[in-house]
Order: structure tokens, then C-alpha cells, then sequence
């Protein structure tokens, strides 16, 4: 797998994405340069990821703040953000890694790229970071919804 | 008119509701397969339509279905899979063990409405 490789699959999980944030909640998301992201580490962020069983393993994220969450669950399933729950919050950013990473499995199938989908899971927390060991093979996106902003990962481990 | 969701994820089973409910509906939820079961061994006779996720703990959708088609008490219980699974094998494979319907996530609020009333319309609504 080379360099540019994961980028190419870094895009396809992010037209996923846009793809899911436009059908489901009606946003338009846009892609935005590393430096240009401004958000803050010391406002609550959940994290959804899964693991991707391949010939190379990977794991792939979706970080945001909480409020974001908030956000996109409400208008994803029309209840309001201020009746939406933490779990429900822990439980949706998990099952957008879930529908993101499904699409992806289809377009990747019958390539020595494609893979099996795992159990999504979610993280939670102020000033975290995920922090991989050196040398891995890995990249980012940052992506942006009006004023919010989301961080997708992917490390093949 | 009462709809099973079966689906691990909670944000799922709450857009499926809101969908539901806006035709008048109940719906009883499971958030895996052996609830699943639990659940229709009691009320399967009041149950007109299962929507059905794919990929779940302790028995997954696939396994799910297979034992509604083999047991006479729910296989005429019309079946739609909501899944992420998209690749045509996978489609082909639930609709040959019985599925009527086969929706892939992310699906529009709309789609899964038309999708729920086609069901209804095509496998038996029981309204006995």
C-alpha cells in the first residue's frame, strides 16, 4: 500500500460521509485545509471509530465536538438537541463511522483493498487525542459543516 | 399497524419511529436478534412488518432471518433489511432467504416512509 493509496481511500470514506451528513441531516460539507481547522481541544469531543479487518488492518475515526454531535443527531433524527441524551450522542457519531464505513466496503469490494466491517465504537472526553506509534501508514481529513467541524482519521495498523 | 425495528443502534431505531409514526404506527423495538426472537415469541401475532438490521451482536441479521423463514409461527411476517451491507451479494443473498425489501443506510426520512408503505402493501397487512 503506498502513500497515495490511502489517500484514495481517505476521499472515498469522506464522499461517504458527505454523502451521509447530506441524505440523512440535510448538510452540505466541505473539505477544508489542515490549518484552516479551528476547533478546540478543550471542548468535549466524541470520537466514533471501528476497526477494519483486511489483508492490512486499519482503523478509521470520526472525531467532533459534542455539541456537533448534538447537532447532526437531532437533525438526523428529529428530536431536539436539548432532548437528546449523551448516550444517544455516544450511539449515533458510532453509527455514522457505521454507515460511512459501509458504503466504502461496497466500493472497495473485489479490491486488495476491501474489508470486513467490525464493531463501531465511541470515545469521549476533554483534550484527548489518539495517538498511533510511529511509521504507521496514515492520514486525515477535516471537513466542515456550516460552522462545524469534524475530523476524520484512518491509520492501517 | 405495528413495526419490529431490529437494529443496534439506538439513533437508527429512533429515526425508524419517527418514520412510523408518521403513518399512525407503533413500534416495538430489539436491539439484537435474540431480543428480536424474545420479543415475536410473545407478540408475533400483532406484529405487521420487521425492519431488520444486518450487522449485530450475538446473532446478526442474516441469522435472524433464516430462523423467521423457518419457523411457520412468523414466516409470513414481511421482512425488510436496513442495512449498511450494500455490496449485491449481500442483497441477493437476503432476498433469496426472504427478505421483501432491502434498504441501505444512509436512507432520507421520505425513502424509508415509501419503502415501509410499499412493505405493508405487498407482504400482508395483517389486521386481524
Amino acid at each position: 500500500m503506498t502513500d497515495m493509496d490511502i489517500e484514495k481511500i481517505a476521499d472515498y470514506f469522506t464522499d461517504s460521509f458527505r454523502q451521509v451528513l447530506s441524505t440523512m441531516a440535510g448538510f452540505e460539507v466541505s473539505h477544508i485545509a489542515c490549518e484552516q481547522l479551528n476547533a478546540s481541544n478543550e471542548n468535549p469531543i466524541i470520537m466514533g471509530a471501528m476497526v477494519l479487518h483486511g489483508k492490512k488492518d486499519a482503523i478509521i475515526s470520526l472525531s467532533m465536538e459534542k455539541s456537533t454531535a448534538s447537532m447532526i443527531i437531532a437533525y438526523m433524527t428529529g428530536i431536539l438537541p436539548q432532548e437528546l441524551k449523551e448516550q444517544d450522542l455516544f450511539d449515533g457519531v458510532a453509527e455514522l463511522v457505521n454507515i460511512m464505513a459501509g458504503e466504502v466496503k461496497a466500493r472497495l469490494a473485489n479490491t486488495p483493498y476491501h474489508f470486513l466491517l467490525t464493531s463501531p465504537f465511541s470515545l469521549g472526553g476533554t483534550n484527548f487525542k489518539m495517538v498511533q506509534k510511529k511509521n504507521l501508514l496514515e492520514t486525515c481529513r477535516h471537513l466542515r459543516a456550516g460552522e462545524m467541524d469534524i475530523t476524520f482519521r484512518i491509520a492501517y495498523i | 399497524m405495528r413495526v419490529l425495528s431490529v437494529d443496534d443502534s439506538a439513533m437508527v431505531r429512533k429515526i425508524i419511529r419517527g418514520a412510523v409514526e408518521v403513518l399512525d404506527g407503533d413500534l416495538l423495538e430489539a436491539s439484537d436478534g435474540i431480543e428480536a426472537l424474545e420479543l415475536l415469541e410473545k407478540q408475533y401475532k400483532y406484529i405487521d412488518l420487521i425492519l431488520l438490521d444486518w450487522n449485530m451482536p450475538r446473532l446478526n441479521g442474516m441469522e435472524v432471518l433464516k430462523k423467521l423463514k423457518a419457523d411457520r409461527r412468523f414466516r409470513s411476517i414481511p421482512v425488510m433489511m436496513v442495512t449498511t451491507e450494500s455490496e449485491r451479494q449481500n442483497i441477493v443473498s437476503a432476498i433469496q432467504q426472504g427478505a421483501i425489501h432491502y434498504l441501505i443506510k444512509p436512507f432520507t426520512i421520505e425513502e424509508l416512509i415509501k419503502r415501509i408503505m410499499e412493505c405493508l402493501g405487498k407482504g400482508g397487512y395483517k389486521n386481524d
